[in-house]
């Protein structure tokens, strides 16, 4: 599609109950991506749209190989699926327990990790109990199998009801890209116009890492599903998609899973826990709500610092580089954590639960423009071409305008900054977060560590994070209450303050 | 939802291990027994086809023993009877619970018994080993979230008002077997007592999330929990925290008092079974959420668009002007909207 035929191209970003609707079409200065101004219709069906698809309850069952269930562990992070049961052949449950688990997760899809042929009779038996907990299940779950040829020839016995696909080992690049489809087709399910958020903001990550000539990370909380993705320079996307938590509809399972207390160590304020457990139930179950007040405007932005650094855990857990992740160059928040009424609120997310070790611009996404680009990149899959590169070019490097750049310290240190031809030292204590009001390209240096770096600053200047990594938080309110809102208060993060 | 009467339908899930349920057709009472199962221990394989020499596909032809029958230790599951024939037998007491597409039996000893009851009076239009699904008439009102087994008992009131806490002072074991009304808020403290005065279920506007999490532990969220086991059932109705129930909805629920009733914790709703006329349903108000999101309300008045308005928190979106003040537009639905 060149930028001519671009000219109809209307797409809808949808997130919970509103929908934002953008148009590429000719304005007095040339085509570009516009807003437009009236609010499109949640249920038309006529326009793509980006959105989160349909939730998709995946069960494993998987054979005593630890290579292979991290595979499949990354696979299904990278597809965004809902793990609701992950069955092992060597967990010490009872086949009636295997069989009552699975009945009660109600998979839509179970993946049978094979593994080698030593593992087959135990991958049988966690067959049968399947087969056993769920041959009446309505609509009848569907089963993709890997493994040698002769255990997913037996398998194809107590499966034979529930459809069998056999794909590829997931520890190879094809079969985890057969795993990843696989997953998102469900999601998908038979809506075309649908783009799943997952791949928008995969191609958005490889336009920024593209535009940048450098390593880009997207780092999206919406109301419930938290993405990471990092692109490198040369187009690799590797991704961690979480379904189910985020700081809506996701915010209560966010606190099942990571507990309470992680997401209250980040309110710059005392909070009891029984209240704030409270509106995190009532923002669940609410979609869209507004935080109209300061505590829930500062309960939105802990969810936020929590949902991302649940996701590194995870992501962690999964065997992705997570260091890798943390030294973009380009790190790029989308969805309602870049909502939030403050750029420093939004920085804040990021240099608190993202804890970038490089020298790196900081961005948000404004009303989900950035998502749409990725959105619209992903509908036209045959846009690679010189005219779809450049309007791709075009739009992304027209947005690429960072909060701040970020320069992290492990230590105390002197830091040179050459800005606008004139050499500056600042001298910077160790566990600090300052905010420096430079403006424009700076070149950053610190004598006795490895930082080094060039970049351009942006509203909110030079930023330099001197608490070190990883950031550790008292546990007790009377010591971290201070020096979260200390942090918050050295950015102008803080509602009531005034902004910097 | 607001209260309708009508015929709706109640999935009820079964556990793993069904012996016993109700055939497609029959009436029942919400209460009966609709299904009944084993709860089972670890269990053996057993090798049939190969241990008899037959395909697996042939066992049927020689398997003695039917899917589901108890069977005693020595008991002939498959093959020729005769000390020295090559047959498969039963090694211990317990029940056949599955047979292998390679032809192999599953057993497992007996632990204990499960019962499922109707939540609604009807009929029953399917029925499978995972579901027993049942139709009827009643009135109904959806609620938000449910916990806890379900429930059927007679309504009662047990506040004087729709903005009313349920106080455990007003709970004894005179409730017993009741589904008990509450008003705006009903607290851990009254949930467990009700449980432990023998009350068979609470409905009120909302409860504490951080009273579920003492009663149902630290896994709840605010989509609900399902259990089997002897625990309280609480449903609620708008929201968590407190939330004062509309006229339109606490009235026909006070009016209800003395009517049998259920609480179905998967979907979340409660029927009674009253006839069409007992009462008039009323279109209920909106309902805002508190700015600090601790509460639901009912709005008095509709309100009247007040545009951009920039709140404390400093987000800007369109408000409504309410008589409790200007409230954002997002955070006021009807009170039937999907959540």
């Amino acid at each position: 599609m060149t930028a001519d035929a671009r000219a109809d191209a209307t797409l809808d970003v949808v997130q919970e109950a509103h929908v934002r609707r953008w148009c590429y079409e000719q304005g007095t200065s040339g085509f570009s991506l516009r807003r437009a101004e009236l609010l499109p219709d949640p249920a038309d069906r006529s326009v793509p749209r980006v959105g989160p698809g349909g939730r998709v309850r995946v069960a494993v069952l998987a054979a005593a190989d630890a290579a292979l269930d991290g595979a499949a562990r990354r696979g299904l992070l990278a597809a965004g699926a809902d793990q609701t049961v992950w069955l092992r052949s060597n967990d010490g449950r009872t086949f009636a327990e295997r069989a009552e688990a699975l009945r009660v997760a109600r998979p839509d899809l179970v993946v049978v990790l094979g593994g080698d042929p030593r593992h087959a009779d135990a991958v049988v038996e966690l067959c049968e109990a399947f087969r056993s907990g769920c041959s009446d299940q309505s609509p009848v779950p569907r089963a993709v199998v890997t493994g040698d040829a002769r255990t997913t020839m037996r398998l194809h016995g107590p499966l034979a009801r529930f459809g069998v696909e056999v794909l590829p080992d997931p520890r190879r690049t094809d079969g985890h890209a057969a795993l990843v489809g696989r997953a998102r087709g469900f999601r998908r399910g038979t809506d075309t116009t649908l783009v799943l958020r997952d791949e928008a903001l995969e191609a958005l990550a490889s336009a920024l890492a593209r535009d940048a000539v450098a390593p880009a990370l997207v780092a999206d909380v919406a109301g419930a599903t938290t993405a990471l993705v990092h692109a490198a320079a040369d187009g690799t996307v590797v991704a961690a998609h979480l379904s189910g938590i985020g700081v809506g509809r996701g915010a209560d399972t966010l606190v099942a899973w990571a507990g309470l207390d992680r997401v209250r160590r980040w309110i710059p304020r005392t909070v009891d826990a029984p209240g704030l457990l409270e509106r995190v139930f009532n923002r669940a179950r609410w979609p869209d709500a507004i935080a109209a007040d300061e505590l829930t405007l500062s309960l939105e932005i802990a969810l936020a610092h929590e949902a991302l650094s649940h996701a590194l855990d995870d992501a962690a857990a999964a065997g992705l580089p997570v260091a890798t992740f943390r030294r973009a160059k380009v790190i790029a928040l989308t969805g309602r954590a870049a909502d939030l009424p403050r750029l420093a609120q939004s920085l804040l997310i990021v240099l608190d639960a993202i804890q970038p070790t490089a020298v790196c611009s900081v961005l948000r996404d404004r009303e989900d423009a950035l998502v749409a680009i990725g959105g619209l990149q992903v509908r036209a899959p045959g846009d690679g071409g010189p005219a779809g590169m450049r309007w791709l070019a075009a739009e992304v490097g027209a947005r690429r305008q960072p909060l701040a750049l970020v320069a992290p310290l492990g230590r105390a240190a002197t830091l040179r900054v050459v800005s606008d031809g004139v050499r500056h030292d600042e001298r910077i204590a160790r566990g600090t977060l300052r905010m420096l009001p430079y403006t424009g390209p700076v070149e950053l240096s610190a004598r006795g560590t490895r930082l080094r770096g060039r970049g351009v600053t942006g509203p909110l200047g030079l930023v330099v994070d001197a608490r070190g990594w990883p950031l550790r938080l008292p546990t007790r309110d009377a010591e971290r209450v201070p020096l979260v809102a200390g942090w918050s208060a050295s950015l102008g993060a803080l509602p009531g303050e005034a902004r910097s | 939802m607001t209260w309708r009467h009508g015929t709706w339908t109640v999935e009820h899930d079964l556990p793993f291990g069904v012996l016993d349920r109700a055939d497609v057709g029959s009436a029942v009472v919400a209460g009966d027994v609709i299904a009944s199962g084993s709860l089972l221990g670890t269990a053996t394989i057993v090798r049939g086809a190969r241990r008899v020499g037959v395909a697996a596909e042939g066992l049927g032809a020689v398997q003695r023993v039917a899917l589901g029958a108890a069977v005693t230790r020595g008991t002939l599951l498959a093959g020729p009877p005769g000390r020295f024939s090559r047959s498969a037998k039963a090694p211990f007491d317990g029940r056949l619970i599955h047979v292998t597409a390679e032809g192999d039996f599953v057993l497992a000893p007996e632990l204990g018994q499960w019962l499922a009851r109707a939540t609604l009076d009807g009929r029953v239009v399917r029925s499978d080993s995972s579901v027993v699904m049942v139709e009827g008439s009643a009135w109904c009102l959806g609620g938000l979230a449910a916990y806890g087994p379900d429930a059927v008992g007679e309504l009662a009131l047990a506040v004087d008002a729709p903005i009313d806490e349920l106080r455990p002072a007003r709970i004894d074991v005179r409730l017993r077997g009741k589904i008990l009304i509450g008003g705006a808020r009903m607290a851990a403290e009254a949930i467990t007592r009700a449980h432990a005065c023998g009350a068979a279920g609470v409905v009120a506007g909302a409860a504490p999330a951080g009273g579920l999490r003492v009663v149902y532990g630290d896994d709840v969220t605010a989509d609900g929990l399902v259990s089997r086991d002897d625990r309280p059932t609480v449903l609620c109705l708008v929201g968590f925290g407190t939330a004062a129930l509309p006229d339109e909805i606490f009235r026909p629920l006070a009016s209800f008092a003395g009517s049998r009733a259920s609480v179905h914790t998967a979907s979340a709703r409660l029927f009674v079974f009253a006839p069409e006329e007992a009462a008039t349903a009323g279109e209920p108000p909106a309902i805002a959420l508190a700015d600090d999101h601790a509460a639901v309300r009912p709005l008095g008045t509709p309100g009247e668009l007040a545009g951009v308005v920039r709140f404390p928190s400093e987000v800007e979106s369109e408000a409504l002007a309410t008589d409790a003040g200007l409230v954002p537009l997002a955070n006021v639905l009807p009170f039937d909207a999907k959540r």
